[in-house]
């Protein structure tokens, strides 16, 4: 081996040595590379769990709450939840469903859905329906379906079921109940007022209205024709005004009962508001047995009803209307009633009237009148007649009764008996009876002031009922006695017999009042009524005017005025000054001085007469039984109207 | 710089010339040539073992870059072969280059710094290269794409029109593929 081979050998050892450094220095790098990477890996990885884990944590977090959100919401609901799976195995309740179906507690934690299902059908009404509505849901798993349930005991459920499905799979089926009862009882209820009379609870017009279009729908196909009564309660505002709207309300709820007792359980008998009640009745004679059934409504009114302290007897007017000829319609119907009904009561209290064609021309007339009427006292068409009161002992003049006349502008004077119920039921008569009261009053203070032959005379004047049932009465005869002047003692209040019955103790408080006032109080047509004399001496009365019914019989021999005589000395005897009404001949006249009777009027001594011919007699002093006022005239048979 | 680069170096050098040519280029540039696939050397290294290498030959540096190119992709090729099997061009497997081949370097090579090319397809028979990097290894791109060529059995004829190294703010590689005769 040269020197030379020696140094390339020595040379090439420390190349490869070199060449080995450098390896070695590369592959530590690399294994420190591979360090550092695996360390940043597994760092990596351990941040990687934390941050899943933290991850599942919150995700956990999240669904719990999710659970407990929809838990607390499925709790709060007002609806009863039951969650099924597909074979119709219970999975979950809420709370509420366990309150409305009312389940005892054993009967959730036994699990047992036989036992559930069978507490649930034992309450429903249709406990078969139900069961097969959910057996039909379980072949149809996707089915929606809703109904209401009804129970035993009144309530009722709104029913809603629908699949549960998870990713589009049904899984199950949720089934949600409401309990609506109150809902659905409000929901009855408001459709009961909307078709009924909320006091009595009969049906009302709408109603009454809607059956008699089926009454009269099926007449042609059946025997069977409707009959409609109208009723009309004839003193009904005059007790409402006396005795308050509170037994009003008692009235007509005794009168809706007494109603029904009169009529079979088909018929319907309905109130239109106010005192207006009306049946419905089929049948197949219908005039004649309507008119059975308002003879036995008249019957049963008829019997007293005691109102709070008081016995008051009801009378009606009742209007018949039937649908005999073919082809009438409801609304026809019940105008022809109505009309019946006016008709009714246009004959007084108590009358039935079957509707005839030609009444619709006496009902127009009548409207006609009452507004014409209205407008009378505004348009000065009324005026005083004046007619003399005559004492028998004497022969002299002792007042004058003042009688209300309308002279009408076109149909001329209207008697009194045809507007004076008018104005009395309208209400007219109240500014009326003022107006009258006070002409009277200042006539009877001027007279006594101009005429010498008058100084002392009487003013008698006629109290309607409507006016002495008022309640400022007292009031205002006292204002019209200031007002005009007269002294208290000349004027003399009439009232009937009738009113006085009609309610006996509040008569006796009134008649105190107004005799506290000086003035007189006198019983008109008495006699007629059924009020005993004993009876009399309740009412603080002055004078009796005895009907004229028993005056044209004095003459016809003692029998005849037996009667009179009877009342006459009762009258005496209880201190009351008795007064004849209807005197027309002197036979009667010399009777009744005879029997002890004090005061007369009537067409001997004198008709009603306007102030203009009364002035110039009182003038002369010629009002005597000598000089008979107005018995030159022409004197036709005609009975004094009040 | 990659240390992979260093070592595909020694790999062609040492393939071509032996052991003792990588040992004296080494030497020559003054490095200690300890270099890791994974590791990250200053680029200046690479320069210098190419001066080195330019001073021993007397070739042009880029030349050398370029042949550095042309025999060093087919060994990438051999290593990673996914990259360039589903493609039957040059210019197909190029124009994949940023979307698929250089996140598929970064992930291999973590820290690797790769340059973004933008290509001009629009005309058919020439395909335009715009390269911009601060190494200007513009000549190591025309290496790898000539490299490219070789294994779809191509011929590429390469010029540029534009150089950053002459200035230009871009270096444009016109790139025109035809199958090898």
């Amino acid at each position: 081996m040269s020197v030379q081979n020696a140094v390339s050998l020595q040379e090439q050892v420390a190349r490869l040595e070199s060449r080995t450094r450098r390896e070695r220095a590369a592959r530590l790098e690399a294994e420190d590379i591979a360090e550092r990477a695996t360390r940043r890996l597994y760092a990596t990885i351990e941040e990687l769990e934390r941050a899943n884990e933290a991850l599942e944590q919150s995700n956990i977090k999240a669904l719990n709450e999710t659970l407990s959100m929809l838990t607390a919401t499925l709790d709060a609901t007002a609806d009863g939840i039951l969650v099924v799976d597909r074979a119709g195995k219970t999975r979950t309740v809420n709370r509420k469903f366990i309150e409305l179906w009312r389940l005892p507690e054993a009967t959730l934690s036994s699990n047992d859905d036989d036992e559930m299902i069978a507490q649930i059908l034992e309450q429903l009404e249709d406990p078969a329906g139900f069961l097969t509505k959910v057996r039909d849901l379980q072949t149809q798993p996707e089915a929606e379906s809703f109904d209401v349930l009804r129970f035993k005991d009144g309530r009722v459920f709104e029913r809603y079921s629908t699949a549960q499905r998870i990713d589009d799979l049904v899984v199950g089926r949720v089934w949600s109940f409401r309990d609506v009862t109150a809902r659905t009882q409000a929901e009855a209820q408001l459709a009961h007022q909307a078709l009924h009379d909320p006091l009595t609870g009969l049906p009302n017009r709408a109603l009454f209205h809607d059956r008699l279009d089926h009454a009269l729908a099926s007449a042609t196909r059946r025997e069977e024709r409707p009959a409609l009564l109208f009723l009309d309660l004839d003193n009904f505002k005059a007790i409402n005004d006396t005795l308050g709207h509170a037994a009003g309300d008692q009235l007509l709820l005794e009168v809706a009962a007494r109603l029904q007792s009169c009529l079979r359980p088909t018929d319907t008998v309905a109130r239109f508001g106010g005192d207006e009640f009306a049946v419905l009745l089929e049948d197949s004679q219908p005039r004649e047995t309507a008119r059975e059934v308002a003879g036995r409504i008249h019957d049963t009114l008829r019997e007293p009803v005691r109102v709070m302290w008081k016995e008051v007897v009801v009378e009606v007017s009742i209007g018949i209307a039937d649908a005999h000829e073919g082809g009438v319609g409801a609304e026809e119907l019940m105008r022809n009633a109505d009309v019946a009904m006016y008709a009714a009561k246009a004959r007084g209290s108590g009358n039935t009237v079957v509707f005839e064609p030609d009444m619709h021309a006496a009902i127009v007339a009548r409207v006609r009148l009452e507004e014409d009427l209205k407008r009378a006292l505004e348009y000065n068409q009324l005026v005083v007649h004046y007619q003399p009161t005559m004492s028998l002992d004497t022969g002299t003049l002792t007042g004058f009764e003042a009688l209300v006349r309308w002279q009408h502008p076109t149909r001329g004077l209207v008697p009194p008996d045809e507007f004076i119920p008018l104005a009395e039921e309208t209400g007219v008569i109240v500014p009326l009876g003022r107006w009258v009261l006070t002409q009277a009053c200042r006539q009877a203070k001027s007279w006594q002031d101009r005429f010498p032959a008058a100084a002392r005379l009487s003013m008698s004047v006629n109290l309607s009922p409507r006016q002495f049932l008022h309640p400022q009465l007292v009031e205002e005869v006292a204002a019209v006695l200031r007002e005009t002047g007269l002294e208290p003692g000349s004027l003399i209040l009439e009232i009937t017999e009738g009113m006085m019955m009609e309610d006996a103790d509040g008569t006796v408080a009134t008649l105190h009042d107004l005799k506290r006032l000086g003035v007189r109080i006198s019983v008109d047509d008495f006699g007629t009524g059924y009020s005993s004399l004993g009876y009399l001496r309740r009412f603080p009365v002055d004078i009796l005017k005895i009907d004229r019914s028993f005056i044209s019989d004095v003459a016809g021999g003692p029998e005849a005025s037996g009667l009179t005589h009877a009342i006459v000395k009762m009258g005496n005897a209880l201190g009351l000054v008795t007064l004849a009404e209807g005197i027309e001949k002197v036979e009667q006249l010399n009777i009744l001085g005879r029997l002890g009777c004090r005061l007369g009027q009537g067409f001997y001594f004198g008709r009603p007469l306007p102030l203009e011919l009364i002035e110039p007699l009182l003038e002369q002093g010629r009002m005597d039984t000598a000089d008979r006022v107005g018995v030159n005239e022409p004197t036709a048979p005609h009975v004094t109207p009040r | 710089m990659k240390g992979v680069i260093f070592n595909l170096l020694e790999e062609v050098v040492e393939e071509e010339y032996g052991p003792d040519t990588w040992d004296g280029l080494l030497q020559g540039a003054g490095l200690d040539g300890a270099y890791s696939a994974l590791g990250t050397y200053p680029d200046e290294e690479l320069f210098r073992l190419i001066g080195a290498a330019s001073s021993v030959t007397g070739q042009e540096p880029d030349e050398i870059v370029r042949w550095f190119g042309r025999q060093s992709l087919p060994k990438l090729a051999r290593r990673y072969p996914e990259f360039l099997a589903p493609h039957r061009t040059t210019r197909a497997f190029l124009l994949t280059l940023n979307e698929v081949i250089h996140p598929e370097v970064r992930k291999l090579l973590p820290g690797a710094e790769v340059p973004t090319f933008a290509f001009d397809a629009s005309q058919e028979d020439i395909l335009a290269i715009d390269y911009r990097s601060s190494r200007r290894l513009c000549a190591l791109a025309e290496g790898f794409i000539q490299g490219a060529a070789t294994c779809y059995g191509e011929e590429v004829s390469i010029a540029q029109s534009e150089c950053m190294k002459r200035g230009d703010e871009r270096c444009l590689l016109l790139c025109c593929f035809a199958e090898q005769a």
